[in-house]
């Protein structure tokens, strides 16, 4: 006889399945897309990049000589370096290249957060296209014309790139960690991109049409997510969001466990409330953005720990007292249909982290820590979203510490 | 642009996930089956042990024969509890409950706790035999109490441990019940000594000894 926490444990699992499944297909599907090379438009529009710093004294130059560097006509392209009241040297260490550099302007405002950051920098821009680029990035010489192809119909309204994690000798365990992480997001949100679904464009590179903030308006200047709230404001209107999967920009990420907690915990609780003020989205009238993508954020949820529960965890904590009498027959004796759904949710992840490795074949993964990932790094997510529920709980302001 | 669903996905990504619950039901179904057919045969095995060892009891010159009694009653008790803990496992966490397979756990039970006490007289041996009835139905304590019981158990060395199941109205476990007059659970039993509801790990080693 199933008890409630059954029927809940494999409602979750089936859904879960589901979804993994149905992802799975989308990308074998359009697996000759994914490989086909973009060919390029000749699409050469004025683009304002458009920079929001706040101390980033460390990064701006390197993300400065990046963009002078890019292969682009210099007379279509206007980098602005919007400076966000920063106590260090960013204002100063922007304007000595600018100085150097005609097509970088710089401004700075008393210390407005983000959001509000990028907008002011949108208020100068020229562009046709606009392109937001974190100061701690930097972006590959290709990117912007890797991008551009994509702007492939007038419905298209942002482009997204593909996040890496920047490059560094002696990398350690959290670092690679995020490495391949950032490498399985832009597969994702590649195969999302088949059904007009991608719920983010991310603050390290993107570019938008500069109609966008004419139509739907500026960024949220209250939300600490305002890349997410962006993205979900184009899907709310029916615009594409594409990806490019080789537009390479480099960022960095958090070095240690704290700093990444917080970043997650930042993530996930912007992300809640961002999915909850666009919940209307969760409509077929949306197509396949409202019926699967929407409920995925909150699939999300319960996901790895579902994952957890469906296999190892719960598997190895109930078979663990007897596993001290029975031995490994405990593992054999306790297999549940349950237990079966979960090693194929296992399996059909590993089939789709092998398959993002092949995409990336350049990248030289160590198998190793490829396990560490898949069977330790993944089920973090638990953390976050319990750490950030809690803080949503306890009405904790949300803030850039998480 | 005009939203779309990718409805032929949508099916055939259910028609994926049911079959995968299918061969998840089919191979549960299939380890279950296979499961209770071994502790059958685990039954069926250490059954005639217990009797070879019975016949064994009955010779002329039993004392002679302590050393194999000794060592054939431990592993008689070792394969016991293994088969009592299989039959936990799939009771408590599948639900599994195969009575006959029960009734006759416990008659070997049983039949292992008598040669015990002979054992214990003929080969003048000090093993604790530890009588333990449990439910699974109205019992807040009795899992604790197991827990106690098998780790007490495996500290202390020469106990051998019966746990019956009270609910299942098994003709030996009754009339147990009726000679030891057990009414609650859990009761313990440590050589003819009874002890009615939890008893914790401090004083079971000083009642063990």
């Amino acid at each position: 006889m199933l008890s409630i926490v059954d029927i809940v444990k494999y409602v979750v699992a089936f859904f879960f399945l589901y979804a993994t499944v149905f992802f799975l297909l989308l990308a074998i599907q359009n697996r000759h897309a994914l490989t086909r090379p973009v060919p390029d438009t000749r699409f050469r529009p004025r683009i304002t990049v458009i920079i929001p710093a706040y101390n980033e004294e460390k990064h701006i130059g390197r993300c400065l000589r990046s963009l002078l560097d890019v292969h682009y006509p210099q007379d279509k392209l206007e980098i602005i370096v919007m400076d966000d009241g920063s106590t260090d040297g960013t204002y100063a260490l922007a304007r000595s290249i600018a100085k150097k550099n005609r097509i970088v302007k710089v401004y700075t405002q008393p210390n407005a957060g983000k959001a509000a950051t990028l907008n002011a920098g949108i208020a100068h821009a020229r562009g046709e296209i606009i392109a937001t680029l974190d100061a701690d990035s930097y972006v590959s010489r290709d990117a912007i014309l890797k991008m551009l192809p994509l702007f492939d119909s007038e419905d298209v309204a942002a482009v997204t790139a593909a996040v890496h994690v920047r490059p560094k000798r002696n990398e350690g365990f959290l670092r690679t960690m995020q490495k391949l992480e950032y490498l399985f997001i832009v597969f994702s949100r590649k195969i999302l991109t088949f059904i007009d679904a991608v719920p983010v464009t991310p603050g390290p590179l993107s570019m938008f049409r500069a109609w966008v903030f004419e139509r739907l308006g500026p960024f949220d200047e209250k939300n600490i997510m305002e890349d997410q709230e962006m993205a979900l404001r184009i899907q709310a209107a029916d615009y594409r969001i594409r990806s490019s999967m080789d537009a390479n920009v480099y960022t960095e990420v958090p070095e240690n466990f704290g700093a990444l907690l917080n970043q997650r915990v930042r993530w996930h609780r912007g992300g809640l409330r961002n999915n909850l003020k666009y919940l209307r989205l969760m409509s077929p009238s949306y197509g396949d953005f409202g019926v699967m993508m929407m409920p995925m954020t909150f699939i999300a949820l319960f996901s790895m720990l579902a994952l957890f529960v469906i296999t190892g965890g719960y598997y190895f904590s109930t078979s663990f007292y007897y596993s001290t009498s029975l031995g490994l027959e405990s593992l054999l004796l306790g297999i549940e249909p349950l237990h079966i759904m979960g090693i194929f949710v296992m399996l059909f992840n590993i089939a789709w982290v092998l398959w993002g490795l092949w995409i990336f074949k350049n990248e030289k993964v160590n198998p190793f820590k490829l396990v560490l990932y898949l069977f330790v790094y993944l089920y973090l997510i638990t953390l976050y979203w319990f750490v950030a529920i809690l803080r949503e709980l306890r009405a904790q302001r949300l803030s850039w510490d998480g | 642009m005009k939203r779309t669903l990718s409805i032929p996905l949508y099916f055939l990504a259910l028609a994926i996930t049911l079959l995968v619950f299918a061969i998840g039901v089919y191979i549960g179904t299939a380890i279950d089956t296979a499961n209770l057919g071994s502790i059958q045969r685990n039954l069926d095995e250490v059954g005639s042990g217990v009797s070879s060892l019975e016949f064994l009891l009955l010779s002329e010159d039993p004392q002679f024969f302590c050393p194999v009694y000794l060592d054939e009653l431990n592993r008689i008790n070792t394969d016991i509890e293994r088969i009592g803990q299989r039959l936990t496992l799939l009771e408590e966490e599948k639900g599994i409950v195969d009575a006959e397979l029960k009734r006759r756990f416990f008659l070997l039970e049983m039949n292992s706790y008598l040669l015990s006490q002979r054992v214990n007289t003929q080969c003048t041996q000090n093993i604790t035999l530890i009588m333990y009835f449990y439910s699974n139905q109205a019992c807040a304590e009795c899992a604790r109490q197991g827990v106690e019981l098998t780790e007490s158990r495996r500290q202390a060395g020469d106990v051998h441990t019966y746990a019956f199941d009270g609910d299942l109205g098994s003709p030996i476990v009754t009339a147990l019940k009726d000679k030891y007059n057990v009414t609650s659970y859990p009761t313990i039993v440590i050589d003819d000594r009874v002890f009615e509801g939890f008893v914790d790990a401090s004083r079971l080693r000083a009642e063990i000894g």
